[in-house]
């Protein structure tokens, strides 16, 4: 039963590297913007009816984390304090940026909160690369170790990936001048992801004491592949494959890490009798969470157009 | 201030604050239920107006909600790893159910909600309503049944250096837990209805010309805060009697409760283990508020039949002025009941000292630095942007706005 809840939490975080990475990656391109505050008016409507339901991911993750793997977590948080400090702040300031910019009409008022999303966006996916880039090493000396070459790594290669991502959202749901623009950013980016990620895979072993085990290579070049394939798709305009595979990019980078260190957080499991409880509690309520998510993204499985519902 | 100190405050701010948004969340969703159904059923636009305007103060609300509850599922994890670790099994089960039965539930329904405005057929859409709001309540149980274990740790036993759990029902319908529950949603419901009276009284104050919409909204809002008056209280009175009896030290005073810090010290070593004395006054001062509301809310109910209130002046103001008290109390309550606990996270079981994690006090202090900064800054900034949302009345309402019309405002 360790095994099932490992790949739920690994499911989890995986959930959120793809639907919420999107999200950041737009909040990012928001910063690509500047002058054009249509645009970023629709970046945000884009992006308006998955907000809720992406980070919701996140949340889970910690919180089932919390419980399953209590020892693991514990470790992983203690000697990674100041990553989550500022990974938490960001995603308070992305939030409050993306909650408050349509609550007044003032142009500036806007800009200021587009700004700040931005601009934490950006963090946001740094800090859960450190996070990854982190956990699947042992906990150095030092108060600075986390600022690893390889954690910074990481760190690159997941704001890229959520750029990328985020570029092939735009480019699957906006149309006209927005859509031609997130695939342009897109195909610029694309290489330069593929070459983040292989650099990611080839340098693990120096980074991880377990290294590369052959389970956590099916994910690990999986990743590297769907960039691939991603690349052309964006230039050719098949948004839907282009979007498909930056997803699937973004999984990836989690279940590789998850995998590199299985074995840590095997050892940090919980005890048999909380596995049990919680398998009866709370494992069947993830059909029905799953297929709610899926009804919210055929809901709004169009394009943004003038009759898109607004909020944000 | 060492490691424990800031660790604590910093979880006093930001759950203190992270529960002025959850009240009015709590309190507003069944009143928005009510309200679509109204609407659904007799199709009536002055109930569809209600919805979307009282709906957007809601999702505002809503949201900041999220973002002061982001922390708090990472900072038992952060600071408190020796309670996750200790209770994972009676502490945390409910804590992570609360994340997948009823925050991620919540989430996804509501954002099917906002944005199904006009897309889902009306059913459906009051439907994803109703969800929202019992995932609402399911959520305010769970987190209730996990603080009810640190109150009134049951149905566990030791096993090495954890507990586990040997009764799974005891947990779920733990005294401390349902008492808490019977106590707080009616309280919600006070401040719910309060603000919602409150507002309403705002506009017939500036005489802002919507006198049917705010009329309905006052009397919906009046009469559900001064029934919840008595539930709040009946629920709040059962609470003390049980505290009285199983956790004597936390109102700190009588022979009953000396005799069990004696007890305490005897067995888990020389300590204070009684609560502050400022606790009972809290606690004398939380039930004041809400007597107050028993007697003078009266006033304002009896002269709702032919909109005689609505003139009133004076009253009106005193409706608009007192928008913060429930609020207030609502603090006051959960102030009474944490600090109470103290030294105890699990109460006669394990201390706040023990459950802290091993972290360096330079590391915890800019944590709560750079917190409660943010949470202050959300707090004022949130807070405006209601007050304005709430002012700006039913006619500007944003709730279902499509693209399309969102930029000939703007071209114009």
């Amino acid at each position: 039963m360790e095994i099932v809840w490992l790949l739920v939490v690994g499911l989890l975080l995986a959930g959120w590297y793809a639907l919420d990475g999107f999200a950041l990656g737009a909040g990012m391109f928001l910063a690509a913007l500047r002058g054009d505050a249509r645009g970023r008016r629709r970046v945000v409507a884009a992006i308006g009816p998955f907000f809720l339901a992406g980070e919701v991911w996140l949340i889970a993750f910690a919180g089932v984390l919390a419980v399953t793997f209590p020892d693991a977590e514990a470790a992983l948080f203690t000697a990674l304090y100041p990553v989550i400090v500022v990974m938490v702040a960001a995603w308070f300031v992305r939030d409050l940026g993306m909650w408050l910019r349509a609550r007044r009409p003032e142009p500036g008022w806007q800009r200021r909160w587009e700004t700040a999303q931005a601009g934490a966006s950006a963090v946001f996916a740094a800090s859960a690369g450190l996070f990854l880039g982190n956990a699947v090493q042992e906990p150095g000396a030092g108060a600075l170790w986390w600022l690893n070459p390889y954690a910074l790594l990481g760190a690159l290669a997941t704001v890229a990936l959520f750029g990328l991502h985020g570029t092939a959202f735009l480019a699957l749901r906006a149309t006209g001048e927005l859509r031609e623009r997130g695939r342009r950013a897109g195909g610029r980016l694309a290489p330069v992801v593929l070459v983040l990620l292989l650099a990611l895979l080839a340098t693990a072993p120096l980074a991880s004491a377990p290294g590369l085990v052959p389970l956590a290579l099916v994910p690990g070049l999986a990743g590297p592949a769907a960039v691939a394939l991603a690349w052309p798709a964006l230039r050719k305009g098949r948004d839907g494959a282009a979007f498909a595979g930056t997803a699937l990019a973004a999984l990836c980078l989690p279940l590789t890490a998850g995998a590199m260190m299985a074995g840590r957080l095997l050892e940090g499991v919980a005890g048999a009798s909380t596995i049990d409880q919680l398998t009866r509690v709370a494992l069947p309520i993830l059909p029905f969470l799953l297929a709610a998510q899926a009804v919210l993204w055929w809901v709004h499985r169009h394009r943004l157009s003038d009759r898109s519902v607004t909020f944000f | 201030m060492d490691a424990l100190d800031l660790a604590r405050l910093e979880f006093g701010i930001t759950t203190s604050l992270h529960f002025l948004f959850v009240a009015l969340t709590l309190g507003l969703a069944p009143l928005i239920a009510f309200l679509q159904t109204l609407w659904v059923v007799r199709g009536n636009p002055l109930h569809e107006r209600l919805t979307k305007f009282w709906g957007q103060i809601y999702i505002v609300n809503y949201g900041l909600g999220i973002i002061s509850g982001l922390l708090l599922e990472f900072q038992f994890g952060l600071n408190w790893s020796g309670l996750t670790h200790f209770a994972g099994e009676l502490f945390g089960a409910p804590m992570a159910m609360e994340t997948l039965y009823a925050f991620f539930v919540e989430s996804t329904f509501l954002g099917l909600w906002i944005f199904g405005w006009g897309r889902l057929p009306k059913v459906v859409h009051l439907l994803t309503f109703y969800v929202v709001a019992i995932a609402a309540i399911g959520s305010a149980y769970l987190i209730v049944v996990a603080n009810g274990f640190l109150q009134n740790p049951v149905g566990f036993e030791r096993a090495g250096d954890a507990l586990r759990v040997v009764d799974v029902g005891a947990v779920f319908t733990n005294p401390a837990a349902l008492l808490a529950v019977g106590h707080i949603l009616p309280a919600a419901l006070m401040v719910g209805g309060f603000f919602m009276a409150g507002v309403s009284a705002w506009h017939f104050r500036r005489g802002t010309g919507e006198v049917p919409f705010f009329r309905l909204s006052m009397r919906l809002g009046l009469t559900v805060g001064y029934v919840a008056t008595f539930f709040t209280i009946g629920f709040g009175d059962a609470s003390v009697l049980w505290v009285v009896r199983n956790q004597p030290t936390k109102l700190a005073s009588g022979a009953e409760a000396l005799r069990a810090a004696e007890r305490m010290a005897a067995e888990h070593g020389p300590g204070d283990y009684l609560a502050p004395t400022w606790v009972p006054i809290a606690l004398t001062l939380m039930l004041s508020v809400a007597y107050l509301y028993v007697l003078f809310a009266l006033v304002p109910l009896v002269l709702l039949g032919r909109g005689r209130i609505e003139r009133r002046r004076f009253l009106l103001g005193v409706g608009v002025w007192t928008i913060p008290l429930p609020f207030l109390t609502v603090i006051l309550g959960w102030t009474v009941r944490e600090i109470g606990r103290q030294p105890w996270v699990i109460y006669d079981v394990l201390p706040t000292s023990e459950a802290v994690s091993d972290i360096s006090t330079a590391g915890v202090l800019a944590s709560l630095v750079i917190f409660t900064t943010l949470y202050v800054t959300l707090v004022v900034i949130g807070y405006l942007v209601i007050a304005r949302i709430a002012r700006a009345g039913p006619r500007s309402l944003v709730l279902g706005s499509v693209l399309g019309d969102e930029e000939l405002v703007r071209e114009r």
